[in-house]
């Protein structure tokens, strides 16, 4: 029981990269960008080529990276220059990600890396743990060193620039921003990120797979809303990072019970889809009860005993046109 | 200052729905100038101001401020001379982020974002708050406050701090009391009035309220069909009244909306 959680908290921490990536869009720039499928893929599909080929497992890392940002970079750019809409200009790019990866891995559905040395299979031998304990350990780390590197940059002048793209994109177009460079940043450095993450997946799983970036953005979202549900009430952008990563752990710990309870890995597709949806609609569900209890419980003749018709009234006459500006001490 | 020569633009060419927006507009404002804009609905206000924004390229003509060709500058690089502030007080401010992250935003308007900088530290917060105060709603006491927890009025009166925390060349209104209730619109008015004249702003502030237009600013320009028709400056403008404005209008192809009645 240990061993599979230990399992589920090194996946989720290994995913949780690429959910910082879905965060950056997601979140912050406000555009939905579907490429992370693909650029996940991409990402580990380069990984294990690269690797194999001989090139220095942590090498291969930054070059897993560099590739998904290449990838985001595609997206940002039908998105921000051909004016295609991000979800779309998103789905492009991972449709024609599919046929790329495929040429990668030289036109096979998957590669072993089991044979080479990899980060991990470095951390194992230096620490003696077993390999999902040393994957945990690298997803940890590099978790930890992105949530440090986002937190700082969004503290930036430039960072701030970014967030109020996503906020209101024409009050800080009027303030002197290019927009268009911010969101094609923003995208590059998420898929830098999933590419990043797909990479480290692959080291895990000791082989790459064409599909394994299938699923990867309900994933993401679904981490997201999981981990919003725990830390709602912080607005601080550390717990906001931090809450993204927990989510995902969450998520593949309630994956890893699912399958405890008979049903396949596969059904974690459906499983997702739903959370999401219930983590979306929620709000709106929550709102309409809200208004209904208030109704509901509304004391209409409590409230005209206390004053007599004539008065409310005049208070609804008075209110009309005045709203108060101000509100502070000198209202 | 700002200088306009020239300046042409047709909307839906060749279409059925052709109209010339901008019909040879020539315009001179000079340093401290505090122009209104007058004129009914499709006059051209809008397009001149997008003009001038960047939002909208002319078909012809020039933009310049301070002898710096502006014409084919996109929209955010006309910030470094231009302070904004819209009709909707939602459009100005970033909502999810704090009063000061986005008077921090504004302090920048127009450089370069450093990524190795932080956007907020003491210093300019002092100055944040010092300007704060002087708006008189009590907002140096909310400062990490989001904004979207402001009314309107307040919303606008912040917008027009960033619009002028950094000195701009020119300060452009779009009818930004237009959305805001009569008492609040005073207020906002007054608060615009008072910052323009302690820092000698050059403004170009579009009106719907013909008494709003005579009794601000120093110049009042009235546009009809794309073309000014009327410029009017110093005493001759003190002496104007709403009723030579309305014959003015009337004496327009189009009747005036009902919106300048009322005002």
């Amino acid at each position: 029981m240990l061993g599979s959680l230990l399992g589920a908290i090194g996946q989720g921490v290994i995913w949780g990269v690429m959910v910082l990536g879905v965060f950056i869009t997601y979140k912050i720039l406000n555009v939905s960008d579907l490429t992370v499928d693909g650029s996940f893929a991409t990402g580990g599909a380069v990984f294990a080529i690269a690797a194999l080929s001989g090139v220095d497992s942590t090498l291969a890392l930054l070059l897993a990276m560099c590739a998904g940002g290449l990838c985001g970079f595609v997206t940002g750019l039908l998105h921000t220059k051909c004016k295609i809409p991000a979800i779309l200009a998103g789905i492009l790019t991972q449709l024609g990600l599919y046929s790329i990866n495929l040429r990668i891995l030289g036109d096979k559905a998957n590669v072993s890396v089991a044979q080479i040395s990899t980060n991990i299979s470095f951390i194992s031998k230096v620490t003696g743990l077993t390999h999902s304990r040393s994957g945990m350990v690298l997803g940890i780390f590099i978790s930890i060193v992105c949530i440090i590197i986002l937190y700082t940059l969004l503290g930036t002048e430039f960072g701030a620039s970014i967030r109020a793209t996503g906020n209101n994109e024409k009050m800080i177009r009027a303030l002197g921003v290019n927009t268009d460079n911010i969101k094609l940043f923003g995208i590059t450095l998420s898929n830098m990120l999933i590419g990043l993450s797909g990479a480290m997946l692959v080291e895990m799983n000791k082989y790459a797979d064409v599909g394994m970036g299938k699923g990867a953005i309900v994933y993401g979202l679904a981490s997201i809303v999981i981990g919003e549900v725990f830390f709602r009430r912080f607005s601080n952008y550390a717990v906001k990072l931090f809450s993204s990563v927990f989510g995902c752990i969450l998520f593949f710990i309630i994956r890893a019970i699912v399958i405890r309870l008979g049903l396949k890995a596969n059904d974690m597709q459906l499983i997702s889809a739903i959370i999401v949806v219930i983590a979306l609609a929620m709000p709106i569900f929550k709102e309409n009860m809200a208004i209904r209890n208030i109704s509901k419980n509304f004391n209409w003749d409590k409230y005209r005993k206390d004053k007599d018709v004539d008065e409310i009234a005049e208070e609804k006459m008075d209110r009309t046109y005045i709203t108060e500006i101000g509100g502070g001490k000198n209202a | 200052m700002l200088k306009i020569s020239n300046v042409f633009k047709t909307f839906n060419i060749g279409t059925i729905n052709e109209k010339r927006a901008l019909n040879d507009i020539n315009l001179t404002l000079n340093d401290g100038d505090f122009v209104t804009v007058i004129g009914g609905n499709g006059a051209g206000k809008s397009t001149l101001q997008n003009v001038i924004s960047g939002t909208i390229t002319p078909d012809y003509g020039k933009v310049e401020i301070n002898g710096i060709d502006i014409t084919k500058f996109p929209e955010y690089k006309r910030a470094e001379f231009i302070g904004r502030v819209f009709q909707d007080p939602m459009l100005g401010t970033a909502s999810d982020m704090w009063i000061e992250e986005n008077l921090a935003l504004a302090y920048k308007r127009g450089e370069n974002r450093s990524p190795f900088k932080w956007m907020i530290n003491n210093e300019n917060v002092n100055l944040f708050k010092n300007s704060l105060a002087k708006l008189g709603l009590g907002l140096e006491d909310r400062m990490k406050s989001k904004v979207k927890l402001l009314s309107g009025g307040q919303r606008q009166a912040i917008t027009l701090l960033m619009a002028t925390i950094r000195k701009p060349d020119l300060l452009m209104l779009d009818e930004h009391t237009a959305a805001l209730d009569p008492k609040t619109a005073n207020l906002v008015l007054t608060l615009t009035n008072e910052i323009i004249e302690q820092n000698n702003l050059t403004t170009l502030m579009i009106t719907h309220n013909m008494k709003d237009a005579l009794s601000y600013g120093n110049r009042l320009i009235m546009m009809d069909q794309g073309k000014i028709i009327y410029d009017v400056s110093g005493e001759d403008k003190k002496k104007l009244t709403v009723e030579d404005l309305l014959k003015k209008f009337n004496q327009t192809k189009d009747a005036p909306s009902d919106a300048m009645i009322l005002g």
